[in-house]
């Protein structure tokens, strides 16, 4: 299972004003801010912090916890920043979750795992590919708590997805690839 | 506050995140932030401190854990308010 979240770093400059009073405390923990003060490029880091945190909230949920807006109890460490990637890990309560990020001047996007395991899953940001005309096989649906799947029309297989959209940009994240498991179709 | 008075004013503060204009229209106690006004996460927040200033209260983390509806966040400001 997987979490992801993607950040259009252009929207969310336009849409969310993190500079605001009090935006911080209700997102980061005191440990996150001493990041946001001690980082260069401190809204960059803000909107990588957030996205690891949504990435790790979405995989929390779709496991079941229950709907919650709460992102300062996600708490981030980074353990690399480099070359326009992170890995970290973002724990809530007793669970961890792993996180590896893609830091783009666009957007920021970030998978989530229980496993820091060498499984790379397969991850689709604006590909024509993943666009609706190639899903004609295949379908998209959320069930009863939104937690969104990919089907098959022909075979009826089912895969876990997780889906984001914000902004300009929309990705799509998934263990395995879409022709192995049958979800193109024929 | 009675709770039409407080819905009313949560509503104008709504209306720049919604991307449902129906739906804000429509809404009531039941109306979920994300899923039926289309709002994008990183708005909660900006939600959350718009409410404490508009209603000149605060909400702690705690609370705010479970303002992701219409229905909650009218409680939450009642809470508040009888509270001061």
């Amino acid at each position: 299972m997987i979490g992801n979240d993607i950040v259009d770093l252009q929207a969310a400059g336009e849409e969310s004003c993190w500079q605001r009073s009090g935006w911080l405390n209700k997102v980061l923990a005191p440990s996150e801010q001493v990041m946001i003060e001690n980082g260069p490029e401190a809204g960059t880091m803000v909107w990588l912090l957030w996205s690891m945190k949504e990435a790790a909230y979405k995989l929390y949920y779709r496991n079941g916890g229950p709907a919650l807006l709460a992102p300062a109890r996600w708490q981030c460490t980074i353990w690399n920043l480099s070359g326009g990637a992170a890995e970290g890990i973002v724990r809530e309560g007793h669970i961890c979750y792993y996180t590896r990020s893609l830091i783009t001047p666009a957007f920021i996007h970030t998978t989530a795992t229980l496993h820091s395991g060498r499984d790379k899953p397969s991850i689709y940001i604006n590909n024509a590919e993943i666009s609706r005309p190639y899903l004609r096989d295949s379908f998209f649906f959320k069930d009863s708590r939104g937690v969104p799947y990919l089907a098959c029309k022909a075979s009826g297989n089912v895969k876990p997805v997780s889906y984001s959209h914000h902004g300009r940009y929309e990705a799509l994240a998934f263990f395995g690839n879409l022709h192995a498991a049958g979800l193109q179709g024929q | 506050m009675e709770q039409q008075a407080i819905m009313d004013r949560l509503k104008t503060i709504l209306k720049p995140y919604a991307r449902d204009a129906g739906a804000l229209e429509s809404m009531d106690r039941d109306t979920a932030f994300i899923r039926d006004l289309k709002i994008n996460s990183a708005n909660l927040v900006d939600i959350v401190l718009d409410v404490e200033e508009a209603f000149d209260i605060e909400i702690d983390n705690e609370s705010m854990e479970q303002m992701l509806t219409v229905g909650a966040a009218i409680d939450i400001v009642q809470t508040r308010q009888t509270s001061v």
